[in-house]
Order: structure tokens, then C-alpha cells, then sequence
């Protein structure tokens, strides 16, 4: 009786309630993406300017050394936090998990509008410390005290300040939407839908979820004391220091105290950014090489050890902060075995293709993508999960390249791919895939050719974090030239990402009419009435899920995939 | 353990079609609450763990062991705690007597509940005030700092509760449908919870603030936590 009355609530019957204050999970959805792809075209440029000076330095007047600091902290930032984060959790978990497990929506969706307009505002108080007095914050994306809110550091008046207000409000926002996909995920799954019978996409993003809700609040917690060292002259992270020839009026404070809280967070958050990543490739491949994925029980308890384990292995990103070496060692170790569920996926998707039926259309080409560049960053893992090869590479290129690879080109290819693959259903219409071909081959060499050569210069010893390369012996003429190779790549990849953009706007109009399946794929997504489907996702009925997600190429049956709504005791043999 | 057992089922086997999982409206929100204190209390954790870490450098002054110091009386602190127990069971005979049937006690338990966290977090301004009054501000010390950050964050949960508890009364108080009747017994039932919750919480930000130096490295040192 409520929970028809709830349905009812929120139907929009105006322009507002539906496209603006609406409480539907796939317009909240666009609306999180859309804000997450704009303040990411945001963050791209960024990336574009500070290659400018790397690779032509001295060139270009208007970058000095504070404002390329600023570039390099606000390009971080906005990349892990509100591009990543935000497009995977709201924007792909909002769209999917409802439609996905088969329910008619989140289950607060007051509570889920909110989050998305808290969002928001997070975007445009970040936005805003552009145009404050001294610009935004040039501390770099980890943010470390003290330096991060003494004079000298750019932006350390008032975009400091806007950062962590913004972030603080970005938590608030995660926390309202983490609360829907997990109670949705465990609550409303219809009749049938067994924990181990939802598609691996989900099983990412929900663990995704948890993640970032026990995460989270560690930056929440670094954020506040800061922004009252900041304001309020206190001294939880601020030790006794001089400043510009003055003794400041704080002392024994704990900087790394700051470094532990931020990466209890921070290494959690490669794991918010990759798990769903691995999900919704888990289930790209599968449905474009027509095959049941390879061990999709191990598949789900690799994601919840990989989650479990993301807790315990925060300390390597501080190996050079001058901790105890056992304890650098329990690290190093907890380090080791996490790559050990990352490679069975690893394993598990290459089994998957082998001896598929495959269809290289534009969603797998980036499945395939991800696979590649995301085994290339994971080894180099490896190689800074062990002490005494981090301590040399630590400032380096090297860290650079690693992190790039594995959760900067890796889960973007996954974002292009679930949007090519999922964009049918949103718009009904496909998007081009000539267009999608070139977007992809320009992306998937180009991010190669600029972050592969990093990794020589690393090796090298050229020092990470530097606004100029002069003077400095060590660092041969050939390296100056490979940074010049690599800006050109890095803006001629810039610029490829507008023929994305323009197909994105181009086939909502003019794009081939895509009907409601048209990967033939199994989920519950692809199999409702309407396409998009319409408020309330199903109709009268919800549907009923009688198999797991990935009954392709069933011995039996003439056409090569069974949805999961589909039964055998009620319908012909198809 | 459900959970773990559902973790070895073999989806690619024929399984028929178990039961929905959808128990009511009232599971979904106390799910959806129960997952919110989860990630309240990882917060608070996280705090405490920053407490006492900070707790172990040398600067540090205990805030309740001589006269001088800032929480040494506390007599202000108890009643606002006294306030805050009235909250709790107030609202849980609101609770109780929801389930029973018996709307007036219900709605006295109700505006009770609310009426004492408002007296809670007036108390604790109170006593902010008379802090500060005697030069008690916040970076005066670390520990003092802390005390303002804890007890601050804890009074705005007990203000973002009090905004749900708002939404109970007005159920409470507007018309008598069906509809409305279901919320107000949900939000009286979750704001129950939630003030529990607080209560504790409360109890141990309480204990720990007014705790010995010798006690956080006890802490500390068997947590591994020292420096």
C-alpha cells in the first residue's frame, strides 16, 4: 500500500520535477555524468597547460611556478575525485543498479536528489577558488600540512580554504548516494535476483560503495582538523615552524599524522575508482564475446578480498615519509598479496575471450583497452610495492607513469566503454561507431605514447613535481626532446576527446535507432518495455529473474543469449 | 553468515525463483539507517584514533586533572548528559507505545524526546560559552582543540536528528491519513534509533575527553598507535 503511494510521489508531471528536481535515478544519473564530464573537460585542459611548460618550457608567459602548482593539484583533484568518482558511483551506479537488479528505483530517492545537487554544489565551490584572491590551492592533490596552509604555497589563502570546504561537501553528497546503492542493492532486488545472480557491474559498484563510505569519512576527518589548523589557529597537524622569517603560533602538531588519515582514505579510492571499472568490463567482455564470464564466483570474491584488502595496504604510499622499516615491510607485503585477486581477473578476462565468439565493436575495443594498459600499470605495482625500489623511484616519473596507467587511462577507457555500450539504452539511439573507432584508437595509442616514455624518464631519475628542467646534469638533451613528444601526444589526445563530445551530441539526434537490445545482451536493463525506459523502469509488472547474467552461447537454444528474465517453463524454446 | 552462504551458490546452475527480497518499507529504511550509523561511526573512529595518536606527543594537557583546567567541573556536562538520557527514553516510550497503540503517550514521548535535545544542545552551547568566557578558546591546547571539535560535531548530529524529528512532528500533527500514520510510525522508530546511537556516542566522547593522560597511553600503546 506505501510503497505504491511512495511510486507515486515522485512521478514528475512538469518540465522542473522531471528534468531538474527529479527523483529518477536515471536523470539523476545524467545529471551526476554530465556535471562530471564538464568539470573533467576542466581538469583535461589543465592537464594541456601543464604539458605546455614540460614540453616548451619557458614558451609560455602566463605559466609561472605557482600557477603551474595549481594546474598540477586542481587537474589531480578534479580527475580522482570529481570526474572518477563521481561518474562511476553517481552517474554509472545511478543509472544501473535499479534498472540492473530490477527495481523501480532507488530506494530513497529524496535522499539520492539531494546528493546529486550537493554535488554540485561541491563543483561550484571548487570552481569558484578560480576567481578568489590568490587562486586555487597549489599544494598538490595530496594536500600535505604544513605546506598546504603556509604563505609561499599558491593559493594558500582562500583556495585551500574553498578545496576542503568543497570536499567536505563531495563526502556529504557520496554519503547520501552510497547510502541508496547499498540499501538498493540488498533490499530491492526483485524476485529471484540472488546476490550471486547480479551482474558483475554491480557487484563492483556495490563494493565500490561500501569502500567509499568507510573511506570517505577519513578524508572528512583530515579536511576538518585542516581547515581548523587553517582557520581556527589550531595545531592537530601543525608542528611549531617558522614562516617567512616568523615564529607562527602553532606547535606540536603531526604532519604525518595528516599522511595517515589522507591515504587511509586515498588508497581506498583507487580501489572506489577501479572496482566498478572492473565490473562493467567484466560484463563488456563477456556480452561482446558472447561467452559466460570465466569464473564469476571467483570474479565476486576477488572484489570483496580486493576490497577488504584495500584497508590494509595505505601505508606504501608513504614509504619515503621516514617510517619504521617492519612496518614499511607488513606494507609491502599486504601490497604483494593484493595484486594476487587482481591478476585472477586479470587471468579470468582473457579466459573469457579465449574461444569467444567476439564482436570488436567500440564498447569491447575499450574492454580490451583496459585490459592492457591496466596489466601494464598493475606491474609497475609491483615493482613501487616493494621498499627498496619506491624509495628510489618514489619522486620520480616512474610514480607518475604507474599511476596514470592504472587508475588514470585505465578506468577513463571503462568510462568511454560503458558509455558507448549503455548510451543505446539512455538515448535510444547507438552512437556512431566510425566516429567511436577513431575516438578510440587515437585514445588507446595516444595515452600509450605519452605515458609509456614516462617511464624511461623515471628510470632516469627526472624528478616528478618540477615546474623546470634546467641545470641539471643528470637529466640528458634526449629527455627534454621525449617531454616535447610527450606534450604534443598529450594535446593531440586532448583534442581527440572532441569528436567523442560531438558524437555524444550528434547521434541524440542523428544516430541509428538502437531498439531496446541491441548487443543482445542478458541483463535486466536491456529487456525493458520502453527504451529509455520510462518512470518506474517496468511497467505494471516487475520482472521476474529466473537465471545468473551471463547465459550466452547456452547448448540448446538457437539464439545465443537467455535474458534473465527469460524462462524456460513458460515460453517456447526461442 | 547468510551473506557467506550466498557467496557459494553456483549462479550457472538451474535454481528456480526464490522469494523477493523486499520485506516493507520499514526494513528499507532502517536498512538505509543502520548504514548511515555505520558510517557515523567510522567517522567518530577515525577521530578517536587521531585523539589518541596526538594524545602521545609531548605538547599535550589533559583537560580534567587540576582545578585549572578547562573540564575539571563538570557538573555542566552531566546535565547536559541527564538531557540527552531524557531524549533517548523519551522517545523510546514514544517508540513503544507507537507499537501498542497508545497515540498519547506517543506523541508526548515525541515532543518530550525533541524538546530535551534541545535542551542538550542549548547545554552544550552553555558550557561553550563559559569556556570561551574564561579564555578557554579553542587553540589554547590540543586537547581543548579536540573537545570543541568532537562535541561540535556530535551537537550538529544531534540538530540533523532533531530536522528528522521535525518531519516526525509534522506527521504527527497534520492530517490523519493512512499514509501519513505509516511515516510517523517509521520516523519515531528510526529517530528512536538514532538517539540511541547518540547517546552512546555521546557517552564515550564523554569519557574519553575527561579521561587520564595515563589511560591514552594505555590506549595507545596497546593499539600500537604510539610514537
Amino acid at each position: 500500500m506505501e510503497d505504491e503511494l511512495e511510486q507515486d510521489m515522485h512521478e514528475p508531471n512538469s518540465f522542473w520535477t522531471k528534468y531538474v528536481w527529479s527523483q529518477d535515478h536515471k536523470v539523476i544519473a545524467i545529471q551526476y555524468s554530465v556535471i562530471a564530464i564538464l568539470v573533467g573537460i576542466v581538469a583535461l585542459i589543465l592537464s594541456g597547460l601543464m604539458r605546455l611548460q614540460l614540453g616548451f618550457p619557458g614558451s609560455f608567459d602566463f605559466i609561472d611556478p605557482s600557477s603551474y602548482y595549481q594546474f598540477v593539484t586542481m587537474h589531480g583533484m578534479i580527475m580522482v575525485i570529481y570526474l572518477l568518482t563521481a561518474i562511476f558511483l553517481g552517474g554509472f551506479g545511478n543509472y544501473l543498479i535499479p534498472l540492473m537488479v530490477g527495481a523501480r528505483d532507488m530506494v530513497f530517492p529524496f535522499v539520492n536528489m539531494l546528493s546529486v545537487w550537493f554535488y554540485l554544489l561541491a563543483v561550484i565551490v571548487l570552481m569558484a577558488s578560480f576567481f578568489v584572491p590568490g587562486g586555487p590551492t597549489g599544494a598538490g592533490w595530496t594536500l600535505y600540512p604544513p605546506q598546504a596552509i603556509l604563505p609561499g604555497t599558491p593559493g594558500s589563502d582562500w583556495g585551500i580554504i574553498l578545496m576542503l570546504v568543497s570536499l567536505a561537501i563531495f563526502i556529504v553528497a557520496a554519503t547520501m548516494g552510497g547510502l541508496n546503492y547499498v540499501t538498493t542493492v540488498l533490499q530491492a532486488r526483485t524476485r529471484g535476483m540472488t546476490l550471486m545472480r547480479l551482474p558483475l557491474t554491480v557487484w563492483g559498484i556495490f563494493m565500490a560503495t561500501i569502500l567509499a563510505l568507510l573511506a570517505f569519512p577519513a578524508l572528512f576527518v583530515s579536511a576538518v582538523m585542516m581547515l581548523f589548523d587553517k582557520i581556527l589557529g589550531t595545531s592537530f597537524f601543525m608542528p611549531a615552524i617558522l614562516s617567512m622569517g616568523q615564529q607562527l603560533d602553532h606547535e606540536g602538531g603531526s604532519p604525518i599524522l595528516f599522511q595517515h588519515l589522507f591515504w587511509f582514505f586515498g588508497h581506498p579510492e583507487v580501489y572506489i575508482v577501479a572496482l566498478p571499472a572492473f565490473g562493467i568490463v567484466s560484463d563488456l567482455i563477456s556480452t561482446h564475446a558472447r561467452k559466460n564470464i570465466f569464473g564469476y564466483r571467483l570474479m565476486v570474491w576477488a572484489i570483496i578480498i580486493i576490497g577488504v584488502m584495500s584497508f590494509v595496504v595505505w601505508a606504501h604510499h608513504m614509504y619515503i615519509s621516514g617510517m619504521n622499516p617492519l612496518f614499511g615491510y607488513f606494507f609491502a607485503t599486504t601490497t604483494l598479496i593484493i595484486a594476487v585477486p587482481t591478476a585472477i581477473k586479470v587471468y579470468n578476462w582473457v579466459l573469457t575471450i579465449w574461444h569467444g565468439n567476439i564482436r570488436l565493436n567500440v564498447p569491447m575495443l575499450f574492454a580490451l583497452g583496459f585490459v592492457s594498459t591496466f596489466t601494464i600499470g598493475g606491474l609497475t605495482g609491483l615493482f613501487l610495492g616493494n621498499v627498496v625500489l619506491d624509495l628510489p623511484l618514489s619522486d620520480t616519473y616512474f610514480v607518475v607513469a604507474h599511476f596514470h596507467m592504472v587508475m588514470g587511462v585505465s578506468p577513463i577507457l571503462v568510462v568511454f566503454g560503458g558509455i558507448y555500450h549503455w548510451y543505446p539504452k539512455m538515448s535510444g539511439r547507438m552512437l556512431d561507431e566510425t566516429m567511436g573507432k577513431i575516438h578510440f584508437w587515437c585514445t588507446f595509442l595516444g595515452t600509450y605514447a605519452i605515458y609509456f616514455p614516462m617511464h624511461y624518464l623515471g628510470i632516469l631519475g627526472v624528478p616528478r613535481r618540477y615546474f623546470a628542467y634546467e641545470n641539471y646534469d643528470f637529466i640528458p638533451e634526449s629527455a627534454k626532446d621525449l617531454n616535447a613528444m610527450i606534450s604534443v601526444m598529450a594535446i593531440f589526445v586532448a583534442l581527440v576527446q572532441l569528436i567523442f563530445l560531438f558524437n555524444l551530441v550528434w547521434s541524440l539526434f542523428k544516430g541509428k535507432k538502437a531498439g531496446d537490445n541491441p548487443w543482445e545482451a542478458t541483463s535486466l536493463e536491456w529487456q525493458t518495455e520502453t527504451t529509455p525506459p520510462g518512470h518506474g523502469n517496468w511497467g505494471k509488472n516487475l520482472p521476474i529473474c529466473h537465471r545468473w547474467a551471463y547465459d550466452y552461447s547456452v547448448p540448446g537454444y538457437e539464439q545465443d543469449f537467455l535474458p534473465q528474465n527469460f524462462s524456460d517453463d513458460t515460453e517456447e524454446k526461442p | 553468515m547468510n551473506f557467506l552462504a550466498a557467496l557459494t551458490e553456483k549462479p550457472w546452475e538451474p535454481g528456480g525463483i526464490p522469494q523477493s527480497q523486499f520485506l516493507g518499507r520499514e526494513h528499507t529504511r532502517r536498512a538505509g539507517l543502520k548504514v548511515l550509523l555505520t558510517v557515523v561511526s567510522v567517522l567518530f573512529f577515525l577521530f578517536i584514533v587521531a585523539f589518541l595518536m596526538r594524545s602521545q606527543y609531548p605538547d599535550w594537557q589533559p583537560l580534567a586533572e587540576q582545578p585549572n583546567q578547562p573540564l575539571f567541573n563538570k557538573n555542566q556536562l552531566w546535565l547536559n548528559t541527564l538531557s540527552l538520557i531524557l531524549a533517548s527514553v523519551f522517545l523510546q516510550v514514544a517508540r513503544v507505545s507507537m507499537r501498542r497503540n497508545h497515540p498519547v503517550f506517543s506523541q508526548l514521548g515525541l515532543i518530550l524526546g525533541g524538546l530535551f535535545s534541545c535542551a542538550f544542545v542549548a547545554g552544550q552551547f552553555v558550557f561553550w560559552q563559559h569556556l570561551y568566557q574564561q579564555g578557554f578558546v579553542i587553540n589554547v591546547n590540543p586537547a581543548l582543540s579536540f573537545f570543541y571539535l568532537l562535541t561540535g560535531l556530535h551537537a550538529v548530529h544531534v540538530v540533523i536528528g532533531l530536522l528528522a524529528w521535525l518531519a516526525a512532528v509534522f506527521f504527527a500533527i497534520g492530517r490523519k491519513t493512512e499514509f501519513n500514520q505509516v511515516r510517523l510510525k517509521h520516523y519515531v522508530d528510526l529517530c528512536a534509533m538514532y538517539w540511541h546511537f547518540l547517546l552512546a556516542l555521546w557517552g564515550i566522547l564523554f569519557v574519553l575527553l575527561v579521561s587520564k593522560p595515563d589511560t591514552y597511553k594505555a590506549i595507545a600503546e596497546f593499539c600500537g598507535l604510539g610514537v
